[in-house]
């Protein structure tokens, strides 16, 4: 049998427009699989020239799910050219931005895009696996997920002025104080959003209990993960350290954002526009490790607040040996993370330097250079701009979360083509699984290059000619 | 930006208190400082009439439904019955403060050709699978989100007002303005005739 080749083509439910190609060897086996990015964006380029300060404006504009990501590694970086330690108000204010950013996404992903494939079951009528089909068979979680959801895009509009693209983080601190009216508006929100998560948590849990056999092998590998710490080893989401460990968890690095070209590359194929960061140390593509949830809590060594380190205790006790690569796994740790990201704002509302009024500092640019690095929702993100003397733009480097789980989903993706195309015949099911493969790393690609929902599927069966063997469709 | 003006204010003004986290007072998502935040509603005997302008008012005639509003808001005032809410774009949680509406408007902006310049339709909500943008949903979608979510399917409208310049900037080109006080006018004829 000739080399055959499979496309699906778009995948959905992913925040950007993707496609997989699956390469069938002469027997009709599996030889690898290609996540193709075919969205071209240029940000890196179009900035050239620009001023510093605006950087925060215009790469917010990358996406529309994850503006406040962008915005606060961008002023991140703009921080670090001023050279200056922002007020602790601003620093403060950032961090609740993220964690409204991390509610609204979190519950988003789980409450929209994943709890369909789990709720509702991988070989349910595409026509019903949608938010749609959620609502009507569990109308609770599909209401309170909605709720969650908009309660991290209050947070974001008190601070920001509204929920997508909002002006708020830019170099030395930020725009606005908070008053005393929003904080106590905000607090008032808290009591519904824990219980919201925890029931986005039961429904997770008794999922996985169910269905161990499928998390065990589903998109299960061993790789390095990479996240964020504090100097206690905690992770940490808005600074600290990047700590890089193997699939036992022995640390394998951890350095300042300001030091990550020495530890991450970037390598280029030619068939995608998203670029393939790996760890130099161990080559391209050896260098695979994964970022987001379930790396972010992997690479840590706990947890800052108490209900989601008890949480995170129940997770270890399950993701040990064979189970820990498991993908469905960052599903749970999601959730976990959004427990997190619930206690952190409200600890940061009841802080009382919360409503301080010293929020920014100016000062002329002091480096030439300047790493912003934060975990976006997503994971690591990193923005590092290179300025002239008056400050505008000579060069911009941005490796986005989804860039940095590039190399995962490409491996993910091939095992559950493995699994599902036996002699080259493709098992029902396989394009539902290749794509809830990838929607595990909740890839965002328009950061890494904008469209979600139900699009048209298509299998396309390849000879090594070109010559389209056969065609599978979902209109 | 300029009013429309000479349209007489006939509706007690009567704030509606806000939702635990909604914001009152926050100001518009467009940026229209004239025009109210989430919650603002009006005394309107015979159920919620929300009217949600929608549309980027950094991309000049984009901001026709935002604009609207926000004029509406102005000549209506304020209290309960009427719900004026602006957005930048149509979110999924746009549909849990919608879930009281007895009638929705929405109204924004359209690069078709209209004759006459603007047209106000029925609109019916989707119920197949949305193909939508987690950040940016089509009125119809929202509107089966709302019945599937809450099992609130209100008598819903679409008003579209023809633009002719969606370039970068703010304030709305002449003949859109003129489009606009003319919806203006009559939106806020019919709404006062429907109490």
């Amino acid at each position: 049998m000739a080399p055959r080749k499979i496309t699906i083509d778009p995948i959905t439910r992913l925040e950007g427009h993707g496609k997989v190609t699956i390469n069938l060897d002469d027997k009709g086996e599996v030889s690898d699989a290609q996540f193709h990015i075919t969205q071209f964006r240029g940000f890196e380029v179009f900035c050239q020239g620009r001023p510093y300060e605006e950087m925060s404006i215009i790469t917010q504009r990358i996406c529309g799910i994850c503006p406040v990501s962008h915005q606060l590694a961008s002023a991140k970086a703009g921080d670090a050219i001023l050279g200056l330690a922002i007020p602790e108000t601003a620093r403060l204010l950032r961090e609740l931005l993220h964690m409204g950013q991390y509610i609204q996404s979190h519950a988003l992903h789980f409450f929209y895009l994943a709890s369909p494939d789990l709720l509702l079951g991988w070989d349910a009528d595409p026509a019903i696996r949608n938010v749609v089909g959620v609502a009507t068979k569990f109308p609770e979680a599909a209401v309170k997920g909605i709720r969650l959801r908009k309660f991290g895009q209050e947070i974001i509009k008190a601070l920001g002025g509204k929920k997508v693209h909002p002006a708020f983080s830019v170099p030395g601190g930020v725009t606005n104080a908070l008053s005393a009216n929003d904080r106590d508006r905000l607090l008032t929100g808290f009591k519904e959003a824990h219980e919201t998560c925890q029931l986005g948590l039961d429904l997770l849990k008794g999922w996985v209990s169910q269905h161990m056999d499928e998390v065990k092998v589903f998109a299960n590998f061993s790789s390095m993960y990479a996240g964020l710490v504090d100097a206690k080893g905690r992770m940490n989401l808005y600074d600290g350290e990047l700590r890089i460990v193997d699939a036992q968890g022995q640390k394998k690095a951890q350095f300042a954002p300001a030091s990550y070209l020495e530890f991450i590359g970037e390598h280029v194929e030619p068939w995608s526009y998203m670029k393939f960061p790996f760890y130099k140390p161990a080559g391209y593509p050896d260098g695979l490790y994964r970022v987001g949830p379930l790396a972010r809590l992997y690479a840590a060594d706990g947890l800052s607040t108490p209900k989601a380190s008890a949480e995170l205790q129940e997770l270890r006790k399950l993701a040990k040996n064979d189970l820990k690569g498991g993908s469905l796994l960052y599903h749970y740790a999601r959730l976990i993370e959004e427990l997190y990201a619930l206690e952190r704002a409200e600890a940061l509302l009841k802080d009382e330097r919360i409503c301080g009024t010293e929020i920014k500092v100016s000062a002329p640019p002091a480096n030439r250079q300047g790493v912003g690095m934060i975990e976006a929702p997503r994971g690591t993100l990193i923005h590092h701009y290179w300025v002239d003397e008056h400050g505008a733009m000579e060069k911009a480097n941005l490796i986005v979360a989804t860039g940095h789980n590039n190399l995962a989903m490409n491996r993910a993706v091939t095992l559950v083509a493995k699994e599902y195309i036996k002699g080259g015949k493709v098992a029902e099911g396989l394009l539902n699984r290749v794509e809830g493969a990838i929607r595990c790393y909740d890839p965002c690609l328009s950061c890494a290059t904008h469209a979600l929902g139900q699009m048209p599927l298509r299998i396309q069966i390849t000879s090594s000619g070109g010559h389209v063997l056969d065609e599978l469709r979902r209109d | 930006m300029m009013n429309c003006g000479g349209i007489e204010n006939t509706i007690i003004r009567d704030r509606k208190a806000g939702e635990a986290f909604s914001s009152p007072g926050q100001g518009a998502e467009g940026g229209l400082s004239s025009a109210p935040g989430d919650g603002a509603a009006l005394d309107k005997p015979g159920g919620l009439c929300c009217i949600v302008g929608f549309g980027n008012a950094r991309r000049r005639d984009d901001g026709l439904g935002p604009h609207v509003v926000g004029e509406l808001s102005q000549v209506l005032g304020t209290g309960v019955g009427l719900q004026f809410i602006v957005r930048e774009q149509l979110e999924p949680d746009l549909a849990e403060d919608l879930r009281e509406a007895d009638e929705i408007i929405m109204v924004d902006a359209t690069v078709e050709r209209l004759p006459d310049g603007w047209r106000k339709s029925p609109l019916k909500p989707r119920l197949d699978a949305p193909p939508y943008l987690t950040h940016s949903l089509k009125p119809e979608y929202l509107l089966g989100l709302l019945g599937w979510l809450y099992d609130r399917w209100p008598a819903s409208w679409l008003v579209s007002i023809q633009g002719e310049d969606f370039g970068m900037g703010t304030g709305l080109s002449p003949v859109a303005q003129r489009r606009a006080c003319q919806v203006v006018a009559d939106l806020a004829k019919s709404v006062s005739k429907e109490d």
